[in-house]
């Protein structure tokens, strides 16, 4: 078990951590993004409208989307060890899923400020 | 005297027999009977996973229809088509379903961690009552939203 080269096995404790950290954050961001949603009828135009150009509701929604993509490249990362067990194909998709979220993390916050820097 | 080797090859051989009779390896899923903590367990893991592809195309679909609002993109794309789409929407109540499902038994979860509520009375009436909950607030959610998406 100890020849297990996965950085989770390594770093289990920092790894189970940091979901629960994560997901305790998320609670009151998911009640308050679940509120605004249903709020403004479901509709993505009308959601997006209200949440880009509003200092405080921009604020929040920017933490929950980088917050949310972490904790779910975290969850991720459990699913293809328990699930994947070729160790190469493990590794490979492993390495894809976590450059994927950090690509997504920064685009997405770079267009979102840019777009709020810009129009507000 | 049995040696290390002879247990290897031992195992080697019981491995063989099970592939060969196609009989059922560990995850045991298939063959278990579906019961409320495993069925939700499962559940948990597999609304997580679309919610993480979910959440990676709505980032991306959110910077594209961005870029083209600030003038950013080489050609125009009608992002309406796809806003408007009927498969879309549906996507988004079945990505609500997920949100709320894992939201409310991630708070399960964590209550479990804290080391309240862990025997099997308890993990069935919480597990009935998060997919009660998760079900309901979906059709509040797909009502509120057919007043003017469908």
């Amino acid at each position: 078990m100890s020849k297990n080269k996965i950085r989770s096995s390594a770093n289990g404790t920092c790894h189970w951590w940091m979901q629960r950290k994560t997901a305790i954050i998320m609670i009151p961001l998911v009640i308050w993004f679940a509120v605004v949603i249903n709020s403004f009828l479901f509709d993505p135009e009308l959601v997006m409208n209200t949440l880009l150009y509003s200092p405080l509701r921009f604020f929040c929604f920017l933490i929950l989307i980088n917050i949310s993509i972490f904790h779910g490249m975290l969850g991720m990362k459990e699913i293809c060890e328990d699930y994947i067990h070729n160790n190469a194909y493990k590794f490979i998709t492993i390495f894809l899923i976590t450059c994927l979220s950090w690509v997504t993390m920064l685009a997405v916050s770079l267009v979102l400020l840019f777009n709020f820097v810009i129009n507000v | 005297m049995i040696s290390l080797c002879d247990y290897r090859k031992i195992g080697i051989m019981y491995m063989q027999d099970k592939i060969l009779k196609k009989r059922p390896l560990s995850p045991h899923l298939t063959i278990y009977k579906p019961q409320i903590t495993s069925m939700l367990s499962i559940m948990h893991r597999i609304t997580g996973a679309s919610m993480f592809f979910g959440i990676i195309v709505l980032s991306w679909l959110v910077i594209a229809i961005l870029m083209q609002i600030n003038g950013l993109s080489f050609f125009e794309v009608d992002f309406s088509r796809i806003l408007d789409n009927v498969l879309f929407r549906i996507a988004l109540v079945g990505l609500i379903y997920c949100l709320y499902y894992h939201s409310l038994n991630g708070v399960r979860h964590l209550f479990w961690d804290l080391g309240v509520g862990i025997n099997n009375k308890a993990v069935s009436i919480s597990g009935t009552i998060v997919i009660t909950l998760a079900i309901l607030l979906t059709v509040v959610t797909f009502f509120i939203a057919s007043y003017n998406v469908f």
